[in-house]
């Protein structure tokens, strides 16, 4: 089996509904409580009631010792299909894509996805320095068990590979935050310009605070249905063209300034039937600016030069990224982060972004990253949405 | 104490940390390698807060072994990129030091 292999469509199955619980620096609810909260705002907006689930899966890094099929309990839900997943960033669409399976197979007809963490600056600590045996033998011992040490070397790297600097990175989150700023649950929202970015707090050169995504407490949730499913009968659809991931693609040997969606790139736009200048919004996974500009490049929306990308696309908003304000401007809330960028892909192609709507979003490129081994992440996965507004 | 990367018996790849099977052929079966010099491709400085304004700085590098991979090492000092440095364990933590320093 290799990326090119045919793989059977994603067809058949709808995005039925997506959400946010709004993110928070400091919250009283815990995990489980935030997951429950998902679900049952994501059954509202989608119309659903709860004897029509029959399926659930939860991504998070904080649910322990509980599981999906204790949430399931407490929800007084009898599931036919059942996932939890503590892949990091790269959680909520590794479950997107087994649930898809499981109803095209009839397994399940109507699946949620709740994805979030209760999590303060300790609790983000205590997780990344376990975050893997790797990081607590090989990194914690030397005071290294934050993976900015590792973005910072890898920013590094990709200055030097590209002839950037400071500023470049700058940008985006520069562009991210007036995205933010039109995003009421973004949890950073105040102006930022470049001279502010530069001029904030080294954390790990040449990473600034601004650089380092926000801790926060937070939930998104998902619903999926068969297209033929009656709750979704006349409301506008949200369909996934084509779905393609690679993880550990070169076993952390590498230089880390190219991901897996770099070799399954050209077999996602072919099952998709569309290329990189047909989508109209990207979310692209955010923990560190240098990582939107490496997917960007991985997946062909950066033909040439890196900085005149920035320039004459990002910043003019030519291609809208992480309209949310992404993680680096709504913050990370755990494992929320792996379904955010899908929840705000979702809420533009169903026209529903408010100030920050994409005039006439039909398309949308989603991907998660995520999963530091030693140096970078190893888990990457791509996604084409089509909406029918 | 000395640093070792691990090779596979079959092929002569070397990796570290050690790995189960061999990325490249997948074998199972490995030997300790020596990997005492290597050459810095990139460092960063991280503060830590302390309280009471006070900040930690610790020194990171990522190192191409001579043996071939590229470990991440703890630095007593800041150094530049391309320099040559020594890598032995410390309690625990690969460090990396100037060639010819006395390491434990």
């Amino acid at each position: 089996m290799n990326a090119n292999t045919p793989a059977a469509a994603y067809d058949g199955v709808n995005i039925a509904a997506g959400i946010e619980i709004p993110y928070r620096r400091h919250a009283q609810a815990r995990t489980s409580d935030l997951l429950a909260q998902a679900y049952l705002a994501v059954l509202e907006k989608a119309g659903l009631a709860a004897s029509q689930v029959d399926g659930i899966g939860v991504a998070s890094f904080t649910h322990g010792p509980d599981r999906a099929i204790d949430l399931a309990w407490k929800l007084g839900l009898s599931p036919r299909w059942f996932m939890d997943d503590s892949n990091g960033g790269a959680s909520g669409l590794n479950l997107l894509q087994h649930a898809v399976r499981a109803i095209q197979c009839g397994d399940a007809s109507v699946i949620v996805l709740v994805a979030g963490d209760h999590f303060e600056p300790a609790d983000f600590t205590r997780l990344v320095e376990n975050y893997n045996i790797t990081t607590r033998e090989h990194l914690r011992p030397m005071g290294a068990g934050s993976p900015n040490s590792m973005f910072a070397m890898l920013t590094r790297r990709h200055m030097k590979q590209y002839g950037l600097e400071r500023a470049d990175y700058g940008a985006l989150a520069v562009a991210q935050r007036r995205w933010a700023q039109d995003n009421p649950n973004a949890v950073y929202r105040s102006p930022l310009t470049i001279e502010d970015y530069l001029a904030a707090p080294l954390v790990s050169d040449p990473l600034c605070r601004l650089d380092c995504v926000p801790v926060v407490t937070g939930a998104n949730a998902i619903v999926l249905t068969a297209d033929d499913h009656p709750v979704i009968k006349g409301l506008p659809q949200v369909r996934i063209r084509a779905m393609c991931s690679l993880h550990n693609p070169d076993h952390q040997q590498g230089d880390g300034l190219s991901t897996g969606l770099a070799q399954v790139a050209d077999t996602l736009w072919r099952r998709a039937g569309l290329g990189p200048d047909d989508i109209d919004l990207c979310s692209i996974y955010d923990d560190y600016p240098v990582m939107v500009l490496v997917q960007l490049a991985d997946l062909g929306f950066i033909k040439g030069d890196i900085k005149e990308f920035i320039r004459q696309r990002l910043l003019t908003r030519a291609l809208p990224v992480n309209t949310s304000g992404g993680q680096l401007s709504a913050g990370q809330a755990g494992a929320a982060c792996s379904l955010h960028g899908l929840v705000e892909a979702w809420t533009q192609l169903r026209g529903e972004a408010g100030a920050r709507q994409v005039t006439a979003a039909r398309t949308a490129l989603v991907t998660g990253y995520g999963m530091v081994e030693y140096r970078y992440g190893m888990c990457a996965t791509a996604l084409v949405l089509e909406g029918s507004q | 104490m000395s640093f070792h990367v691990f090779s596979c018996a079959a092929c002569g790849h070397a990796v570290f940390p050690a790995r189960y099977l061999c990325p490249a052929c997948h074998g199972a079966q490995w030997r300790e390698t020596p990997a005492p010099q290597g050459v810095i491709q990139e460092t960063t400085a991280t503060r830590h807060k302390m309280g009471e304004g006070r900040q930690e700085v610790l020194h990171l590098a990522t190192v191409k072994t001579h043996a071939g991979p590229i470990v991440v090492a703890r630095l007593d000092e800041a150094m530049h990129e391309q320099a040559e440095v020594d890598l032995f364990m410390e309690e625990g933590a690969l460090m990396a030091g100037r060639p010819g320093l006395l390491h434990p």
